[in-house]
């Protein structure tokens, strides 16, 4: 009995070890000199504290991992996550993106934090930091809004 | 006695049709009421009929689903900021242009507000040509 024992769990830890040779399919995570969103834009450092905090990891190049992103079966998930947020917007190519791609990004921003959609609340219950007060909220939507007027009055 | 229940009658109908006429409002009719009279961003009249046939039903003030009044108010578009009805127009040419809206599931129940491809087509270049419009 205890033989057996033995033996299934040694196929496991062996199935476990291979899975870690997949590829994740983890996308790159080094800042975009001259393309980020920080360097491109004036944000109040409280503001981009929260963007830090609450949605760079998913929209950015500049992600946090914690240890247990790196091991699958999880860091396939996390990379998956991380690509469609980043195919959704990504703020470490911020000056990619033309002016009306970025008015309609201040304004998807503006809108999912609202609404409360954004950070998703799977996110946040793996990651309670990334939580947002109704103030903070407010302060990300109100940077939307100022940084909407200035793109749109000045050239 | 006859006389009078016809009376009646007649002016129980009478007031039935002055009350459903008053109570049903077209689109443009709400548009116009609700657009405030200095904004200069005006619909024309045949993308006016094309929202009111297939967008307008889910996307006002008084539409009964939260997401779709969220994503978008087509009454209370000329009170946006100019920014924000840019990234509104945008919105409206990708979404059509996708074919994401009016949403499947809604066409099957409503095949008849399903846009044709020129409506689309016409929908989506207008959208696009205003948003320009108002980055000059």
């Amino acid at each position: 009995m205890k033989k057996k024992l033995s033996i299934v769990l040694l196929i496991l830890v062996g199935m476990f070890l291979i899975l870690q040779i997949i590829p994740s399919g983890m996308p790159e995570n080094e800042p975009v000199e001259g393309e980020g969103l920080f360097e491109l834009v004036n944000v109040p450092a409280e503001t981009e504290a929260l963007l830090r905090t609450s949605c760079y990891d998913c929209h950015s190049q500049e992600a946090s991992f914690p240890w247990y992103s790196h091991v699958a079966p999880v860091s396939w998930l996390v990379a998956r996550d991380i690509n469609i947020g980043r195919e959704n917007l990504d703020f470490s190519h911020w000056g990619k993106l033309s002016k009306r791609e970025q008015l309609g990004a201040l304004s998807d921003i503006s809108e999912e934090v609202e609404n409360g959609n954004m950070p998703m609340p799977i996110y946040i219950k793996m990651h309670p930091e990334a939580d947002l007060t109704a103030e903070q909220r407010q302060a990300i939507m109100q940077w939307t809004e100022d940084a909407a007027e200035e793109l749109f009055s000045g050239d | 006695m006859k006389n009078q229940i016809f009376k009646l009658t007649a002016f129980v109908i009478l007031a039935g049709v002055i009350f459903t006429f008053s109570a049903f409002k077209s689109t443009s009719t709400l548009l116009q009421e609700k657009a405030p009279a200095n904004s200069t961003f005006e619909i024309p009249e045949d993308i006016n009929k094309l929202l009111d046939k297939s967008c307008f039903g889910c996307h006002n003030v008084d539409a009964q689903s939260e997401d779709a009044r969220d994503a978008l108010l087509i009454d209370k578009l000329s009170d946006l900021k100019k920014h924000k009805l840019v990234a509104k127009l945008d919105e409206i040419a990708a979404v059509i242009e996708d074919g994401d809206m009016p949403p499947s599931k809604f066409l099957k129940k409503y095949p008849e507000k399903a846009l044709t491809a020129d409506e689309s087509k016409t929908l989506s270049e207008w959208a696009l040509k205003a948003a320009e419009g108002l980055m000059k």
